[in-house]
C-alpha cells in the first residue's frame, strides 16, 4: 500500500543535500514554515549568503540587475504615495507593495555590500498622477519583475541566492495579479509565465523613459548575458 | 489526447464511499514515519524527481477546482477564477508529467469535504493550496536544473497569481509578505496531509 510519504519525493536525498549546502541562516529559513514571520528570515539569509562571500561575479551582476529593477519599482510606488493621487484600494496597494519593494532593495543592497550599484534617477511624471495611469504602469512593472527574476533563476550559481530570488519572484507575481485585479485585467492570463532575459528587460525599461540618469556603473549594462 | 491530469473519483459520493471503506489510513502516521526514513537509502534504488511532489500538488488543485465547479456553489468572479485555475493546474500537471522520472504518484482519491460547499470555504482552501504549491516550488527550485527548473519557474508564478487573485476577490490581503520562503519537502507533505484532501497515493 502506498501512502503519502517523504521518500516518495526525495529518495535520492537531493533536497537534503541542497539544504545542507546552504549557509546556516539561509538553511533555517529555507526549511522554515511558510509565513510572514519567515519572510524576514529569508531576507536575512540573503544577507548572510552575501557576507559568506563565496559568490561568483556573475551572481553579483545578477543581484545588481535585480537591485536596479527593485530600485525602479520602489521609487515608483514611493513617488505614487508622495504625489497622493490614489484613493481607496489602489492607494492601499501602492503603500503596501511599495514597502515590500523597498524591503527587497534593502535586502539586495545588504547582500551586495560595497558591490551594490547605486540607484539611477527616475522621473515618473504622468505615471503616478491618476489611478488608471498608476495601475497601467504598475501592471507593467510587476509583470516585468516576475519575468525578469524568472529569466535570472537558471543563471544564479549559489543555491542561497537562488532560494532568495525565487522567494522574491513569486511575490512579484502576487503583486502582478493583485494590481491586475484592481485594473480589471486578467490576474493570471496564461497557464505559464514566460521569462525575459536581461537584455530584453533592459531594453523594455529603457524604452519607458522612466530612468533619467544612469548610476555610475557598467556592470548592469554588460551585453554578455545568456538568455 | 490523453488527460493524465484529470482527477479520478471526482464524484463526491464516491469520495465518501472510498473514505468510509478504507479509512483515512496512515496519512499522518505515514508522514511521521517518513521523517525517520529521511536518512535511509530508498528501497529499490530508484530515483524520483523532486517534481513528483509538485505534480501531486497540481493534481490535487485541478481536482479541487473541478470538484468545486461540479458542486455549483460558485458564481461570478469566484467561478471565473475556479474555471481559469482548473485549466491552468491541469496544464501544469501535463507539463510536469514528462519531467517526473522514477514513477509518479497519483492521489488515489480525494475528499474535499466542506471545502467545496461554500464560497468562503472554497476561497480559503484555494488560497491554502496555492500558497502550499508556491512554497513547495520555491523549496524545490534551488535543487532543479535545466528544463525542470525552467518549467517549475514558469508554473510557480502562476500559482502565486492564483493565490493573490482569489484573495483579492474575497477582499483579503493578496500579498501579505515580502518573500515566499521555500518549504522543505517533508513540510509540504505534512501540510498537504493536514488538509485532509488526499487520502493516499497510488503508484
Amino acid at each position: 500500500m502506498n501512502n503519502l510519504r517523504l521518500e516518495d519525493f526525495d529518495r535520492d536525498g537531493a533536497l537534503r543535500e541542497a539544504a545542507a549546502g546552504l549557509p546556516a541562516a539561509t538553511r533555517r529559513s529555507f526549511l522554515a514554515s511558510a509565513g510572514t514571520s519567515a519572510a524576514g528570515a529569508l531576507l536575512v539569509g540573503l544577507v548572510a549568503a552575501g557576507e559568506a562571500s563565496a559568490k561568483s561575479t556573475d551572481d553579483v551582476s545578477i543581484l545588481n540587475f535585480a537591485l536596479t529593477l527593485e530600485y525602479l519599482q520602489a521609487a515608483f510606488y514611493t513617488e505614487a504615495e508622495r504625489v497622493g493621487a490614489l484613493e481607496g484600494v489602489a492607494a492601499r496597494a501602492a503603500a503596501q507593495i511599495g514597502a515590500v519593494e523597498r524591503a527587497h532593495v534593502a535586502a539586495l543592497r545588504s547582500a551586495l555590500g560595497s558591490k551594490a550599484v547605486a540607484s539611477p534617477s527616475f522621473d515618473f511624471t504622468g505615471a503616478v498622477s491618476d489611478g488608471p495611469s498608476f495601475l497601467r504602469t504598475a501592471v507593467a512593472f510587476e509583470d516585468l519583475g516576475t519575468a525578469a527574476y524568472k529569466g535570472q533563476l537558471p543563471e544564479i550559481s549559489a543555491p542561497a541566492y537562488l532560494a532568495a530570488a525565487a522567494a522574491i519572484h513569486s511575490v512579484e507575481a502576487r503583486h502582478a495579479a493583485w494590481i491586475r485585479y484592481l485594473a480589471a485585467r486578467e490576474p493570471a492570463a496564461n497557464a505559464v509565465d514566460l521569462p525575459l532575459n536581461r537584455g530584453e528587460v533592459e531594453r523594455l525599461v529603457t524604452s519607458t523613459g522612466f530612468i533619467v540618469a544612469a548610476p555610475v556603473t557598467t556592470s548592469v549594462r554588460s551585453p554578455s548575458f545568456r538568455g | 489526447m490523453t488527460e493524465p491530469s484529470r482527477p479520478r473519483n471526482l464524484s463526491r459520493g464516491k469520495f465518501l464511499t472510498t473514505a468510509a471503506g478504507s479509512g483515512a489510513v496512515l496519512v499522518v502516521g505515514g508522514i511521521a514515519g517518513a521523517g525517520l526514513l529521511l536518512g535511509q537509502d530508498a528501497p529499490g534504488g530508484t530515483k524520483t524527481s523532486p517534481l513528483a511532489l509538485a505534480l501531486v500538488l497540481e493534481r490535487v488543485q485541478a481536482a479541487f477546482y473541478a470538484a468545486a465547479i461540479a458542486e455549483k456553489k460558485l458564481e461570478g468572479e469566484l467561478l471565473d477564477f475556479a474555471v481559469t485555475a482548473q485549466g491552468h493546474e491541469a496544464e501544469h500537471a501535463n507539463l510536469l508529467v514528462p519531467l517526473v522520472t522514477g514513477g509518479e504518484k497519483n492521489p488515489s482519491s480525494y475528499n474535499f469535504g466542506a471545502a467545496t460547499g461554500s464560497a468562503d470555504a472554497f476561497a480559503a482552501a484555494a488560497a491554502t493550496l496555492e500558497d502550499l504549491a508556491v512554497s513547495a516550488y520555491n523549496g524545490l527550485l534551488p535543487v532543479l536544473k535545466g528544463r525542470s527548473l525552467a518549467v517549475a519557474s514558469r508554473i510557480v508564478s502562476v500559482d502565486a497569481r492564483h493565490a493573490a487573485w482569489v484573495r483579492a476577490i474575497m477582499g483579503k490581503d493578496p500579498a501579505a509578505a515580502a518573500t515566499d520562503p521555500g518549504l522543505a519537502t517533508a513540510e509540504v507533505v505534512k501540510a498537504l496531509a493536514a488538509t485532509g484532501f488526499v487520502k493516499e497515493l497510488a503508484p
